[in-house]
């Protein structure tokens, strides 16, 4: 089955069982006596006339507390969705001193506009379980089952509903924390939230696809070219940092494997030293290194080897090529680690047949050892380009993304990765609406790369091929 | 929060013309003046700069050297000293609510292009180095930096330590005056809802920049006082640093209200320059970056 007719059968799928939804309970209320007629409208009404207590009072207080949240706080925050605010804050200067009187604040409707909404959600759900749960209490005194008591639902969520009874918690933590936010930054991609719409000062309003027509723009004031040149970097620097730190370090680990090797105890814990002293001494440290007036260049001109300093930091190729190797630097211990444990897993035997057979060195490496620690190491490979895509560290305590560059908009550097942009979008310019944009494209870049190499990796594809 | 009244009459009678119209947008006051002391001068090692009235001479003695000359060419703040010695202009008009109304720029004109010029030659000497910081500065001869860091410049420079007005500079002939921002510190209240609570801030705001106070500052931290009566004081008088900087300002236009993307924007230019872009740039092409600096500064204030 293609995609697309996947995808047509997922929305046809959802939309019968909507529609399955609404049948039931259409039935339920024309099959239904008159207990089951109330519930519809008050809650729990049923459950409690059949003296089932617990689930009457639960579906009763859910009911109670929901339209008190409605009318005392979450309407007029729902209201406030479509404007997002109208009275705007003003000074009254009237009386001795001037005061404040502070009108609608957008940030807050926007907020809590949303929550209201997944509260109307939840409701909506309770309700259909209620409307269900007397549909069910009909048909167990039809058939002349016995109706499960209040010590029973107790019973039953730490035995057969103890999961819901464990993911109650996580499950809130997640919708608070991060689906939440989320979705309010989501929104945020589609108002004019910047440093001129600050509220409670100021309101914002909502602005459609503006934000993102900005964002492709190309000209003097469009995000357009910023973004692209901002986006190349980030993919060719998530690709060197990834690559030349994995070859690399397997290298080393080869190495430093050899038979004949000596002291190989001392070099690992040499390479492993980097691993020990966090990146925010040593980073920083190396950036003052290479500073125009920092040791390397000083050493370099004493010892006459230049006659100027090289401007390693303030020259956007020099500073490019210097982060991929400081990154190097740091990152070949982690791999080396890892790659000495993966090839002594190598079975000896491969490498002897092959020697018999009269390969050399380098045919072993293509035919055996690559091949195999890819295999093993695909799935590291990956998280790896994602995470170097967002490698804030590295980039921040080098450059800060600098140098800048009448050339780029909205404050970037020529080292900046997306994330280090929207960073500084966000901390320097409180240009909130053009941060949201850029986190949904770091979204979609992450993701689509992230399937697409997942698909394509061989320890997905073959699952068994090394066993 | 605006400081209306007695208290804004407070302000604009006790301390300098300068910190007035810094505390002002439009034709409101919104702040209580702290110092005066916000602007920048120049610290040099005495054994290394025999004459520190010319940039050319500073920066060949610093080659001599082997020292370096260090100033903050990619900062908004310290870049208008260029470009207000030639006699550009770049100020803000906003109205009372804080909103930029108008930009007065003259980036892009054969002045501007002057200034450009120096800050470009001053670049590739092998002596310049970008920064403020005497305590970043790994070989100073010279510095552009403040009073904040007299402490600091004392014990870098020990016995050799000096301080002077900015030097002149020579462009095409022509010899310019440094200049640059007279800055100011400002102490400001957030809006308040209660009248009684905004009377008790702002009478604390009235205490904190009162004479009094800003001499215990200047005695404890060495902030130079904006309120004029505490700046008559002797002990302010005679301090070496705050002379340097009270000579200078003569040269210098006080810094009033800019947008935060100003900034960003001057430090992508000083970046250029500093980045050898414009080394072998014809006066056109330098003439093509200011006019769009320019365009870009005038789209802050619509």
């Amino acid at each position: 089955m293609g995609k697309e007719s996947k995808l047509s059968a997922n929305i046809q799928n959802m939309f019968s069982n909507i529609g399955k939804n609404v049948k039931e309970i259409g039935v339920t209320f024309t099959e239904g006596d008159w207990k089951t007629k109330v519930s519809f409208l008050i809650m729990g009404f049923g459950q409690l006339m059949h003296k089932q207590f617990l689930r009457g009072i639960v579906f009763l207080a859910v009911e109670i507390l929901f339209l008190y949240y409605m009318i005392s706080f979450g309407a007029k925050y729902l209201a406030g969705i479509p404007t997002l605010g109208t009275t705007a804050t003003y000074v009254d200067k009237s009386g001795v001193v001037p005061v404040t009187v502070y009108g609608d604040n957008s940030f807050l409707i926007l907020l809590y506009g949303i929550l209201t909404i997944f509260v109307i959600i939840a409701f909506v759900y309770l309700w259909r379980v209620n409307v269900r749960q007397n549909r069910q209490i009909q048909t167990y005194l039809a058939q002349g089952r016995k109706l499960p008591t209040s010590k029973e639902d107790l019973y039953s969520l730490i035995n057969e509903n103890f999961d819901k009874t464990l993911l109650a918690l996580p499950n809130l933590g997640v919708f608070v924390f991060i689906i939440l936010p989320i979705i309010f930054m989501i929104c945020v991609a589609f108002t004019n939230f910047d440093a001129d719409h600050q509220p409670p000062a100021a309101l914002f309003s909502w602005t459609g696809f503006a934000n993102f027509k900005n964002l492709f723009s190309i000209g003097s004031a469009g995000f357009g070219s910023t973004f692209f040149t901002v986006l190349g970097w980030t993919l060719v620097w998530a690709f060197f940092a990834t690559f030349l730190n994995y070859f690399l370090g397997m290298g080393v680990a080869i190495m430093i494997n050899k038979k004949g090797i000596k002291f190989k105890k001392l070099w690992r814990t040499i390479l492993v030293m980097t691993i020990a002293i966090p990146q925010f001494v040593s980073l920083l440290y190396v950036y003052k290194m290479f500073a125009n007036d920092g040791l390397v260049n000083g050493y370099l001109l004493k010892w006459g080897l230049i006659d100027n300093f090289i401007p390693f930091w303030s020259n956007a190729t020099y500073a490019r090529i210097l982060i991929i190797i400081i990154n190097v630097w740091i990152g070949i211990p982690y791999m080396m680690l890892m790659a000495t444990g993966i090839l002594m897993n190598i079975p000896e035997d491969l490498y002897e047949s092959a020697r018999i057979d009269g390969a050399n060195g380098f045919q072993m490496f293509m035919k055996i050892t690559l091949p195999y620690m890819l295999f093993i190491t695909g799935p590291y490979l990956l998280t790896s380009f994602t995470g170097n895509l967002n490698n804030f560290n590295v980039i921040f305590l080098l450059t800060q993304g600098n140098p800048k560059s009448m050339d780029l908009v909205g404050g970037a550097g020529y080292t900046d990765l997306l994330i280090t942009w929207l960073y500084k979008l966000t901390i320097n310019d409180t240009n909130y609406r053009m941060a949201a944009v850029i986190g949904i494209m770091v979204f979609v870049v992450t993701a689509v790369i992230s399937l697409v190499v997942y698909r394509i990796l061989p320890s997905v594809k073959d699952e068994e091929g090394f066993q | 929060m605006e400081v209306i009244g007695d208290y804004a009459n407070f302000v604009s009678t006790s301390n300098d013309a300068g910190a007035v119209g810094a505390a002002t947008m439009g034709d409101a006051i919104y702040a209580f003046p702290v110092t005066s002391d916000n602007g920048y001068f120049m610290y040099y090692d005495k054994s290394v700069v025999t004459d520190p009235t010319s940039l050319e001479k500073i920066v060949a003695d610093c080659e001599a050297a082997g020292k370096g000359f260090y100033m903050e060419i990619n900062s908004g703040w310290y870049q208008t000293a260029f470009f207000f010695a030639t006699g550009c202009q770049l100020t803000y008009d906003a109205d009372s609510n804080g909103k930029f109304m108008k930009a007065n720029v003259t980036y892009a004109s054969d002045n501007g292009v002057k200034a450009l010029k120096k800050m470009i030659e001053l670049s590739k000497s092998p002596s310049f180095f970008n920064g403020s910081a005497i305590s970043n500065a790994t070989n100073p001869g010279a510095i552009i930096d403040g009073t904040w860091d007299s402490g600091a410049a004392k014990e870098v420079f020990g016995d050799n330590y000096a301080c002077a007005k900015l030097p002149t500079f020579t462009v095409d002939g022509e010899t310019f005056q440094f200049s640059g921002f007279g800055g100011f510190k400002l102490l400001g209240l957030k809006p308040q809802t209660d009248t009684n609570k905004a009377v008790v801030c702002l009478e604390l705001a009235k205490y904190l920049s009162s004479a009094e106070v800003q001499l215990a500052r200047y005695n404890e931290v060495g902030w130079g006082p904006s309120n004029m009566e505490a700046q008559a004081d002797s002990a302010v008088q005679s301090d070496e640093a705050l002379s340097a900087l009270a000579e200078q300002l003569a040269f210098t236009i006080p810094q009033g209200q800019y947008p935060n993307d100003y900034w960003t924007l001057a430090t992508a230019l000083g970046d250029d320059v500093i980045a050898d872009k414009y080394d072998n740039a014809s006066d056109e092409e330098l003439m093509s970056v200011l006019e769009e600096f320019q365009a870009t500064c005038e789209s802050y204030a619509q």
